[in-house]
């Protein structure tokens, strides 16, 4: 029994290896390019940079050095919103990125801008990104499943099954909800106006439901033509301009 | 008929005044009264009984509620030549009033609105005096900001407790707004205290205020004390104030002598002597007067570099882990100011030679040790990068002013030992690294002012903002574990089924091997029939033994399917002989009764069988 387990965790491991490497696959790309970009970086040619770099996000393959170093020429441009909004991709896209968490760090200082500060357990739950929470919220499945079979299949032997299965169940649970904060997160927008104000309707002449330095994080927005309803960091909703904020991760909403 | 001859009379004659008669007036019925004593006034409109009046009186320092109207009609007569009689009609408008401080005050004249046409009232002079009451209830002394500080005789006051009367520009001051209410008053505060002053910055109010019982010149207040702290941003002598809090209150009224009526007039009320009377709830300022602050500048003599504006008293320790790095693996400074002050002006400390390191800006966090934030630890993380051959992190300096020493203090941050092994790379500067050639080496670092450099290191690329399992690779990859699964969950239930075939089988054996035993013991058997059931028996058992079909096995088999002696091994060999002999020699064997002798052997040959151990 122990063996078989053994031989089930083996593979389940390789699985899981299967999962992390095959969907992440690498792309070539122009690094030729990049280093252009940098250099003109390099020169103070910022918004030369910058547009280099915008081409290069443009056509792909993307890195969160890209996403980073287009943050750095926007913030000497003195765009900090779309800086902190590039700092928080190369992050997401780089959890570890160094740089990028210190840069997003000092540009939320010098702008003034806001977040909702998280509770305890939001904090537990963004300890994985979406793509991890998937591959164990996977593997703890498999695991149970096959914890499940050995249970029902064998008449003798049965603790150890039983007791990887709530093991399983348990990781699989926290994983689940790692999943669930991080789509809830995912749809994040920044406010990259200098500053702008929320409404409590989305009208210019509707009471002002705060004032948001450039860079604040605002969640849940839902876009509805010129203005986006969405959840400010005190936790009110109100209205926000929708020109006046850029989505984290392209392509949600 | 009577009744006829009044209403004739009353056609004849006038029915009401006409509006030039209306006349209107306004009294109060005591013009000098003490704080809290409520009394009566008044608005007469004469000639009418329908008049309108303003139902809110706003006098500063009067609480002038509005109690109702009182009207009345008279029918005069008059005889004569186109006498006839007339009505006189009259209204009396009756408001009370609370006065809530001392002094001379004027209610102004009010607008009176009969049919349509204004009147207006004359003004009315009130005298408040603020000694004490005698009367039941009575409030002593006015409340307000007129006491403020004093406490005599007011109902509530406030004041500012400020330990020191000097400081310097950036030193963070704890300071009190105390709030005093007296007991008879029952009050609620809506809002913290509002406290200003130009040229300070009030730290954020404790919202958890202390309360006590005090007593003040003799009367018993229950008391709120705020605590913060204010700083001083420029120098010179600054008024700190006013400090103004809304209450919601009722306050205690003396009311004044009741009218009995008639010969009673000129007795006290009992009840007025004995019963608390409240106002109705009003909005209440408690106001703190003022006090003066000399905030003194900074010395500019042996003012530091690293001096950041920070005044107080602080300690600074600093640790870093890990201890052991490879160059250019990221190390974590924690650097800790702890002590006392304006913590909003304590910043990261420096380095005093991060030469050999890149430095990033640091993450700040502050924990206070009390409710008004000037006293606690601020905690900074700052990330450093080494090159090769560091052994320890730089030294940390900063600076602050101790204003009870009246001079500077430069604190340092010890280094800690690092091990930093491998060559050095090229971080945070890919730039030129990319670049190659001789300036591969990483840019010095960027002030701690600014954010980090580019990176040019093209690690990474192909990343996606998609989750994992929006790539069909994922599911795809699903189909892994499912077939295994699937291939597991199918052999187990074939190997279960084999097994439970087997088993069936066995026990059909043991049925037959019981029915092979059964025909052995009956007397009668005829000895072909015995030894063929003997045969049987031991076939049967040997197949239960070995999972072989009995048909399969011989005497030798048989034997073997067992751990036999040689005396039983030889008695089953001869046991199948006889069979074989019974069954093949001749039929006459088949049909004779078996002896008892050889019924006993068989027997006895079949249980010395079944009673060895099953061969391994």
């Amino acid at each position: 029994m122990r063996s078989r387990l053994f031989n089930i965790g083996t593979g389940l491991v390789i699985f899981a290896m299967m999962l992390v490497c095959g969907p992440a696959r690498a792309r070539g790309a122009d690094t030729g390019q990049f280093d252009a970009a940098n250099r003109l970086y390099e020169a103070q040619k910022y918004a030369d940079a910058k547009q280099a770099y915008d081409a290069l996000v443009k056509s792909g393959p993307l890195s969160a050095n890209l996403f980073y170093n287009r943050g750095n020429a926007e913030w000497k441009l003195g765009d900090g919103g779309r800086a902190i909004a590039d700092y928080e991709r190369a992050l997401e896209l780089q959890p570890s990125h160094p740089e990028a968490r210190a840069n997003l760090e000092y540009a939320r200082n010098a702008t003034g801008a806001r977040m909702a500060t998280p509770v305890w357990w939001q904090q537990a739950l963004g300890a994985l990104n979406a793509s991890a929470a998937a591959i164990l919220l996977s593997v703890c499945g498999w695991v149970a499943l096959f914890c499940v079979a050995i249970a029902l299949l064998r008449r003798e032997g049965r603790m150890g099954p039983v007791v990887t299965l709530a093991i399983s169940l348990l990781v699989g649970g926290y994983a689940g909800g790692c999943l669930w904060e991080a789509n809830a997160v995912a749809t994040r927008a920044v406010v990259i106006a200098r500053t702008t104000d929320a409404r409590e309707a989305p009208t210019d002449v509707a009471p002002m439901a705060d004032t948001l330095p450039a860079g604040t994080e605002v969640l849940a927005p839902e876009e509805r033509g010129q203005w986006t309803y969405c959840t400010l960091p005190s936790g009110a909703r109100a209205w926000v301009p929708t020109d006046a904020l850029e989505r984290v991760r392209p392509g949600q909403g | 008929m009577l009744a006829a001859a009044l209403c004739l009379w009353l056609c004849c004659g006038r029915t009401a005044r006409a509006d030039d008669d209306i006349k209107v007036s306004a009294a109060v019925a005591d013009d000098d009264v003490d704080v809290g004593q409520e009394v009566d006034f008044t608005i007469n409109v004469e000639g009418t009984n329908d008049a309108q009046v303003p139902e809110i009186i706003n006098v500063d320092g009067l609480l002038i509620t509005y109690v109702g109207p009182s009207s009345q009609t008279q029918i005069m007569f008059g005889w004569g030549l186109g006498g006839g009689g007339h009505f006189e009609q009259s209204v009396v408008h009756t408001y009370s009033i609370v006065p809530q401080r001392a002094g001379d005050y004027v209610i102004p004249a009010q607008d009176v609105v009969v049919n349509g046409k204004h009147y207006t009232t004359q003004e009315v002079k009130l005298r408040v005096g603020g000694g004490g009451s005698s009367g039941a209830g009575g409030a002593a002394g006015g409340g307000g900001a007129a006491d403020a500080g004093t406490g005599n005789g007011a109902l509530y006051f406030a004041e500012f407790v400020v330990p020191q009367d000097t400081a310097y520009i950036g030193e963070a001051v704890p300071i009190e707004v105390r709030i005093y209410v007296d007991r008879r008053v029952t009050a609620q505060l809506l809002e913290l205290p509002e406290i200003k002053g130009e040229g300070f910055t009030v730290q954020k109010i404790d919202n958890k205020p202390v309360e006590s019982e005090v007593t003040r010149n003799g009367q018993t207040y229950d008391m709120v004390s705020y605590k913060t702290a204010i700083t001083g941003i420029k120098a010179g002598t600054l008024s700190l104030g006013p400090a103004t809090l809304v209450a919601e209150a009722q306050l205690p009224v003396a009311s004044p002598r009741r009218r009995l009526g008639g010969m009673f007039d000129d007795f006290p009320d009992p009840f007025g002597q004995m019963m608390q009377q409240m106002s109705p709830p009003q909005q209440i300022k408690i106001t703190a007067q003022p006090v003066q602050i000399t905030v003194k500048p900074l010395p500019a003599e042996g003012q530091p570099p690293s001096f950041s504006g920070a005044v107080g008293n602080f300690t600074l320790t600093a640790t870093a882990k890990p201890g052991m790095v490879e160059a250019g693996d990221p190390i974590t400074i924690t650097a800790m100011i702890e002590g006392t002050g304006d913590f909003d002006r304590v910043t990261a400390p420096e380095f005093a030679d991060a030469s050999g390191w890149r430095t990033y800006p640091p993450s700040v966090k502050f924990d206070g040790d009390d409710d008004v934030g000037i006293s606690g630890t601020k905690t900074f993380q700052i990330a450093v990068i080494p090159q090769a051959g560091q052994t320890k992190t730089p030294d940390l300096v900063w600076s602050y002013f101790d204003p009870e020493k009246g001079q500077y203090v430069t604190l340092t941050g010890k280094g800690s030992p690092v091990k930093v092994e491998g060559a050095a790379q090229p971080v945070a500067t890919p730039v030129m690294a990319a670049q190659g050639g001789p300036s591969a080496a990483p840019t010095p670092k960027p002030a701690v002012a600014d954010i980090a450099y580019i990176r040019a290191d093209s690690d990474g690329w192909g990343r996606t903002f998609e989750p994992v399992y929006e790539n069909r690779l994922f599911w795809a990859a699903q189909g892994g574990p499912l077939v295994a699964l699937l291939a597991f969950v199918g052999v187990q239930v074939v190997r279960k089924r084999a097994a439970d075939g087997e088993a069936r089988l066995r026990a059909q054996w043991r049925r037959e091997k019981d029915a092979a035993l059964a025909t052995m013991q009956r007397r009668d058997v005829p000895e072909g029939e015995l030894y063929e059931a003997a045969a049987r028996a031991l076939r049967l058992d040997a197949a239960i033994q070995t999972g072989r079909a009995p048909e399969t096995l011989d005497g030798t088999e048989v034997a073997r399917a067992r751990e036999l002696d040689t005396v039983i091994a030889t008695q089953v060999r001869r046991l199948f002989d006889q069979q074989a002999e019974v069954l093949y020699a001749g039929a006459s064997g088949r049909r004779v009764a078996a002896s008892p002798q050889a019924r006993v052997d068989v027997m006895e040959t079949v249980k010395g069988y079944e009673n060895a151990k099953p061969a391994v």
